[in-house]
């Protein structure tokens, strides 16, 4: 079995090493802009953290403790943003790739080609959190002085058995969702899988709030270690608590606890993927089988009404190119059910800040506070485009065909279907800029500024995903996730992270001036915030036009193959 | 009809198609025969606006391809090898929105598609999500969908792949009597059968360039006078 499984590996590798050494100009020009990009990214994310953890220890003085509890509440929620992407992902890697259908047709033993494809999701999915990963571990460890062997500690013990225990995790509920679909309405199933997931979510932040934590730090200034009363007994079966623990008592000096965390993990995780490996021996044929009997989402029932039959647009290709994209999205559970998850995870977001008033007239920290939620409405649009809109013409597929040899203007194809994608985005924006500044409504020109940023930095971010995926373009590989997850993918993810930082620079610095003529009693001088958001316009410009023009010179210059 | 003019295509340094010339006027159906690689697929797609031309020019009804491309393409219809559809509409959403693609204003479409599914005999299916379907009946529907415009020019590249016998049958007869009234099918093919039985020229291509051009009957004369099969004249030919 172990012999069958290298030989597997070994070609598998070998191909992808083979897709991986692209010497053509795009391919170059792909890989000195992703180690470019990294790099500068890499650079500042190290920057970033450095600086907030010495922002909360040294100014906001939170100290050792409530950091890391701060610390462990950002594991859960990447932990659960890695968990779904792989539920999401596994079900086209273990049921629907070619590759999988090949070896299912060959006497290959079904748990090696469960494993091959498990560790080929986990890998290819892994390269950029390693990347974020490597930036941010290296800045926590130089700031509190940690040797040289911490930091294979942590990628060895804590990093990767962190992401195993997600992707695990995922397909012990990929499992059990096709055993309930075989059993109860595809419809039913997937509701009930998303009310879990937000019971969860719910769960935690109760048991769990950052404000509580902050509150009852203050309110009793009680010491490090008796703020830990206040915490629920079930936090500490996560490993986001784990981890949390694991760096809190190395930079206490305990190491022996630490090492006591990190193994938990490490072992956790060993555990986790040998039950998994156990659990696919016996499940994973059944499962493929039974999804090749039920095609669940009952497409081969009679499907009645024809939405092509009443015209919307007076332009008829445009009328019917927006119904295919309409279809071909809301028929696809991975896409509309990952736009809904994100959309309740937004709206979760929006709801727990809805309210919230950062009672304070400090300049700085009143910035800091409006700042940070622009940066993070803007960071969960710029997630959205790169999951939904950089796939937007790949997806098209090998299905290109009728588009690329019908009499249709491939100009007017391409900014159709941006708009068609530009157009909900933005509104989603809006929505989230409105719910999430409720607190800064009063302030009208600063939330005047953060509405109009807000459009201007949605359509840009569209622009910028839609035809950074027209330039890097792959008619061979049909799932949008797989695309999302492409070393293309990731550049242009960095580069829209690029251009966030330079709108919210401007933005933090109309804040800034705003705040302090309030806290002196001065007049704002309106003319600064719109010089600035003029500056935010001239530098959308200087990245949309030619990101623009790149896309589409690339959609109608090469050749479909 | 259809003009080609000295078209070349080259893929980096790999010469696909060297040179090319050929006309073929209206009501004429022509096989285009060759082994594999030999410049069939690529000879098409430039034809059908997939590829650009290194050089040269295409002519589609008086439309050059590269500078007029949306008149060209409105007198296409073009039928892969591969029927590549958009799997999560149904064959009946496909048509329509194939419809919508050549402009046929809805009032007229309605009629169309179902004229069309009868003619192909898709009913039973067509209301199903495409990835339910089998190779074959993906065929009829990309068949049905070419077709839809009423187009001068039909391109087909391989097209008997995964159609049974009768598929295979109702599809010869329709380009039969599309070429009865005018049209001009071109086709590429490795069943010798076909090309035989429907064409009224073949055109033999290898390593991307035209070695021979024959009317059937003249065909027919030298495989006479050599006492050979269509397929013992195409071995020797491929080599």
């Amino acid at each position: 079995m172990l012999k069958e499984f290298t030989h597997l590996l070994f070609y598998k590798l070998k191909s992808n090493l083979k897709l991986s050494f692209d010497f053509s100009l795009q391919g170059l020009i792909k890989n000195i802009g992703t180690l470019f990009l990294y790099s500068i990214f890499i650079y500042g994310a190290y920057k970033f953290t450095f600086h907030s953890i010495n922002y909360l220890l040294l100014q906001a003085k939170v100290g050792l403790y409530l950091l890391h509890k701060f610390l462990s509440i950002i594991f859960f929620v990447f932990f659960l943003s890695v968990h779904i992407g792989n539920v999401i992902i596994s079900y086209s890697t273990f049921y629907k790739s070619k590759e999988v259908l090949y070896l299912f047709s060959k006497p290959v033993n079904f748990t090696n080609i469960f494993l091959l494809k498990f560790l080929d999701n986990f890998f290819y999915s892994s390269t950029t959190l390693l990347v974020i990963g490597i930036a941010v571990i290296y800045a926590y460890g130089n700031y509190f002085f940690v040797p040289m062997y911490f930091y294979f500690v942590v990628l060895i013990l804590i990093f990767f058995p962190f992401l195993l225990i997600a992707a695990t995790l995922a397909v012990i509920i990929l499992f059990l969702l096709i055993k309930l679909l075989n059993r109860f309405e595809p419809q039913k199933v997937f509701l009930s899988l998303i009310f879990v997931y937000i019971l969860v979510l719910l769960a935690y932040f109760n048991l769990s709030s950052p404000f509580t934590l902050v509150e009852n730090a203050l309110r009793y200034s009680i010491s490090e270690q008796s703020i830990s009363q206040f915490e629920s007994p079930f936090l500490k079966y996560l490993p986001n608590y784990w981890i949390s623990e694991f760096l809190y008592w190395w930079v206490k000096g305990n190491k022996l606890v630490s090492i006591y965390y990190a193994l938990l993990v490490f072992s956790i995780s060993v555990l986790m993927l040998l039950f998994v490996c156990y659990l696919a021996s016996i499940y994973y044929r059944k499962s493929f089988l039974i999804l090749q009997d039920l095609n669940i989402f009952s497409i081969r029932s009679g499907i009645k009404k024809n939405i092509f039959r009443k015209q919307i647009f007076s332009d008829i290709q445009q009328d019917v190119i927006l119904k295919k994209e309409f279809l071909q999205f809301f028929r696809e559970p991975s896409q509309w059910l990952h736009l809904l998850i994100m959309i309740l995870f937004m709206s979760l977001f929006c709801i727990s800040i809805m309210n919230y008033e950062y009672k304070t007239s400090d300049p700085i920290l009143k910035t800091v506070s409006y700042i940070s939620i622009f940066i993070f409405v803007a960071f969960l649009i710029a997630s959205l485009s790169l999951r939904f809109i950089f796939p937007a013409l790949s997806i098209e597929y090998k299905n290109f065909w009728k588009i690329k040899s019908a009499p249709l203007n491939i100009n007017k194809f391409y900014i159709m279907k941006l708009f068609y994608y530009a157009i909900p985005t933005i509104l989603l924006a809006v929505l989230l800029i409105l719910f999430s500044h409720l607190q800064f409504m009063k302030y009208t020109l600063l939330f005047k500024i953060s509405l109009i940023s807000i459009l201007i930095t949605s359509f840009v971010l569209t622009v910028i995903n839609y035809s950074s995926g027209g330039y890097f373009v792959n008619y061979s590989e049909k799932s949008a996730v797989r695309i999302a997850s492409t070393q293309a993918a990731s550049l242009v993810f960095l580069l829209s992270l690029i251009y966030m930082g330079i709108v919210s620079l401007f933005l933090s610095i109309t804040a800034y001036k705003y705040f302090e003529a309030l806290k002196l009693n001065m007049i704002f001088d309106e003319k600064i915030a719109y010089q600035l958001l003029l500056f935010i316009f001239f530098i959308s410009v200087i990245i949309s036009v030619p990101a623009y023009i790149i896309g589409i010179n690339a959609l109608k210059k090469r050749d479909f193959l | 009809m259809i003009q080609l003019l000295n078209v070349t295509k080259k893929f980096n340094l790999t010469l696909a198609v060297d040179n090319i010339s050929l006309e073929v006027p209206a009501g004429q159906f022509l096989g285009f025969l060759g082994p594999n690689g030999a410049g069939k697929t690529t000879t098409i797609k430039m034809m059908t606006g997939l590829f650009n031309p290194t050089s040269g020019r295409i002519v589609i009804n008086g439309y050059d391809v590269v500078k007029n491309p949306i008149e060209a393409k409105m007198n296409i219809g073009y039928i892969p090898d591969q029927p590549y559809l958009y799997d999560k509409l149904t064959g009946r959403e496909y048509l329509y929105f194939c419809g919508g693609l050549y402009k046929i204003p809805l009032n007229r479409l309605d009629k169309v598609v179902d004229d069309i599914i009868k003619i192909f005999e898709i009913q039973e299916w067509i209301d199903k999500r495409i990835e339910s379907y089998s190779q074959g009946m993906a065929q009829r529907v990309v068949f049905a969908a070419a077709l839809l415009h009423n187009p001068k020019v039909i391109i087909i590249d391989e097209p008997m792949v995964g159609l049974d016998p009768r598929s295979a049958n109702i599809i010869k007869e329709i380009l039969k009597e599309k070429c009865k009234h005018g049209s001009v099918v071109f086709m590429s093919t490795h069943i010798l059968s076909v090309a035989e039985e429907l064409c009224h020229r073949i055109v033999f291509i290898k390593n991307g360039r035209i070695m021979l051009d024959y009317e059937i009957e003249e065909l027919k004369k030298i495989q006479k006078q050599n006492n050979q099969k269509l397929e013992d004249f195409y071995l020797e030919f491929i080599g």
